[in-house]
């Protein structure tokens, strides 16, 4: 089956500097790909790139098995939530859902029974004539969600829709989304530097770092199997450890390994480990552990976490650990 | 506050109260104000010759408002967009005139616009004209004149306007399917509004007064309200009938500035 958008080989640079370089991903239909990175990684222009803001440098950009590369964005099957939500000031909540239908000449019947249809998805049918600046930060949300959803875009790409949030709010309507996204089929990018974000909500995950593609697939498989320090250090922040350093731990390592938090067992096993400082977190804890010089991080259940300074023994599970590709300290 | 209040008065009212005052006193044999009520001042600016000179005047203001936000919008938009120190550079451009007498701009405009100034010159000298062309002391060079002047003052509001623009509203537009025409007009301009009125104040209001510039470059063969006012106060020596011509324009600005704030509060709600 034809990709929803496929990337290939697209590169972005600013006089000498690359924001994106040889980036290739193809989009299926109906997934929520999420794009993860730190900030600068280039992940906001990889999205500028699907909706038509930007034009690559290098590469091609298809849409349906289309080339749009050179298409401008008001021509494409694409619509975008973004970051501040861009809600025009000037027209109302029912007036910013029904301009993209209005600049593509629907008819004011269809239009309406559209913009309807698309308040309520978002639960917003009562606040069709209030302003943007009287609304709360989660109503601005839904109403940039609703304005692009109207549109039955191919895809729909999310600019880190839940950084205006807070914390509680950011919660819920990232399952609102997901369950949203699944109701209705349609192919979601999201681009977000919060790594729960990316494991909770994609189905696939792509990690950028420094304008490259680091790491793309299932989010489970990105997770259990990063290929390099960096992704494994920036999803769920495993320990990484030198092949010498693992060595010393009594794992047969040839090359640099990483293992996750949870996977260090605190309580019985060889390692003699001395407990150097706890975040307690109610339902879990983490402890940092100095194992003769090495530092590991252990994730337990919170029930009754050992004090810090005391001397306890600890555990690699050997079939957790993760071989990671890249040499030892890359830049 | 008292203070502001006071000072309100001496300034603003009193001599309004002079003028209003003025305009409905008469004048002796020897053209002298004389305390004595009358309406005849009043009744002439609103016979027909007076009503259409004030209606030219209005019309003229009226292109010279149009002229200076169309070249002026422009101009904003550049200097908005511009990266630093270009921004402060090109503002610099537009300060300059600002800040320079208008006279001195009219009497520039003039050594252009000569029979043997630059303007034409250049002209000769292309071939375009064979004969020097008639530029100065035309309807043309007037309202070039007052387009000049008043421009700075089109060009600082619409600026202002310019730089609050959110370029994420303009992309959002694009995103939703409107070509950069349709986003200039359903989305920029509508933003841009509180900008555009404040511009058409700023040049409406002064130019319809203006008389300097339209008598230096006009050859005085544009009769405007400015000018006849300014001829009543000095050689015609008629200061009711001149008193009675302001009243009627500052009667015309409340209303139009009433107007306008009306329509920015449309804008708003």
């Amino acid at each position: 089956m034809t990709p929803v958008a496929e990337l290939s080989g697209v590169g972005l640079a600013y006089g000498d500097a690359w924001a994106l370089r040889d980036v290739s991903i193809a989009i299926e239909e109906g997934e929520l790909l999420v794009i993860v990175g730190p900030s600068g990684c280039g992940k906001s222009t990889l999205l500028r790139i699907l909706s038509g803001l930007a034009t690559p440098t290098t590469g091609t950009v298809r849409l349906a098995g289309q080339d749009v590369t050179r298409v401008p964005p008001y021509a494409r099957d694409v619509n975008q939530v973004f970051q501040s939500y861009a809600l025009f000031p000037h027209l109302d909540v029912a007036g910013n859902v029904a301009f993209g239908l209005r600049m593509r000449g629907i008819g004011a019947r269809e239009r309406d029974e559209r913009v309807r249809e698309a308040l309520a998805l978002v639960a917003l049918d009562g606040l069709a004539s209030r302003r943007p600046d009287a609304l709360s930060g989660g109503q601005k949300q839904r109403v940039a969600l609703a304005r692009a959803l109207v549109c039955r875009p191919r895809l729909l790409l999310l600019d880190e829709p839940m950084s205006a949030l807070d914390a509680e709010l950011r919660q819920r309507v990232r399952g609102e989304l997901r369950a949203l996204q699944r109701r209705l089929g349609t192919t979601f990018v999201l681009v977000t530097h919060d790594q729960d974000e990316a494991l909770g909500m994609g189905d696939r995950v792509a990690v950028l770092r420094g304008g490259r593609l680091e790491q793309l697939g299932p989010t489970r498989e990105v997770y259990e199997r990063p290929r390099t320090r960096f992704v494994a250090s920036f999803l769920g922040a495993a320990n990484v450890l030198t092949a010498s350093q693992a060595r010393q731990l009594g794992l047969p390592a040839e090359r640099d390994v990483a293992i996750r938090r949870e996977h260090v067992e605190v309580g019985v096993g060889p390692l003699d480990a001395t407990v150097s400082s706890i975040v307690y977190a109610g339902a879990s804890a983490e402890i940092a552990l100095d194992v003769g010089g090495i530092r590991l991080a252990a994730l337990v259940a919170g029930g009754s976490p050992p004090e810090v300074g005391a001397r306890v023994h600890a555990r690699l599970a050997p079939d957790r650990v993760i071989p990671l590709e890249d040499g030892p300290e890359r830049a | 506050m008292p203070v502001l209040g006071l000072h309100a008065l001496v300034l603003v009212v009193l001599p309004t109260l002079v003028l209003v005052a003025y305009a409905f006193a008469d004048r002796d044999e020897l053209g002298d104000v004389v305390a004595s009520p009358s309406t005849e001042a009043v009744g002439r600016v609103l016979s027909p010759v007076y009503l259409g000179i004030l209606g030219t005047s209005l019309g003229w203001a009226g292109a010279v408002t149009a002229c200076c936000v169309v070249i002026g919008l422009p101009i904003a938009w550049t200097l908005a967009m511009a990266r630093p120190p270009w921004d402060r550079r090109l503002l610099a451009l537009v300060m300059i005139p600002f800040f320079t007498s208008i006279l001195v701009r009219a009497y520039a405009l003039m050594t252009l616009l000569a029979a043997e100034g630059w303007v034409a010159g250049a002209l000769g000298a292309l071939g375009v004209l064979k004969a020097p062309p008639e530029l100065l002391y035309t309807p043309g060079a007037a309202m070039l004149g007052l387009v000049s002047v008043y421009l700075p003052m089109a060009v600082l509001p619409l600026h202002a306007s310019v730089a609050k623009l959110d370029p994420a509203l303009l992309e959002a537009a694009l995103d939703l399917g409107a070509t950069p025409v349709r986003a200039f007009v359903h989305v920029v301009l509508p933003l841009l509004r509180p900008g555009i009125l404040a511009a058409v104040t700023l040049t409406f209001v002064p130019s319809i007064g203006m008389f300097a510039v339209v008598d230096l470059l006009g050859g005085g063969r544009t009769p405007l309200v400015g000018s006849v006012i300014a001829n009543q106060l000095g050689g015609a020596r008629d200061w009711p009938f001149g008193a009675a011509l302001g009243v009627v324009l500052i009667v015309l600005f409340v209303a139009g500035s009433l107007g306008t704030r009306a329509l920015a509060r449309g804008a708003r709600a």
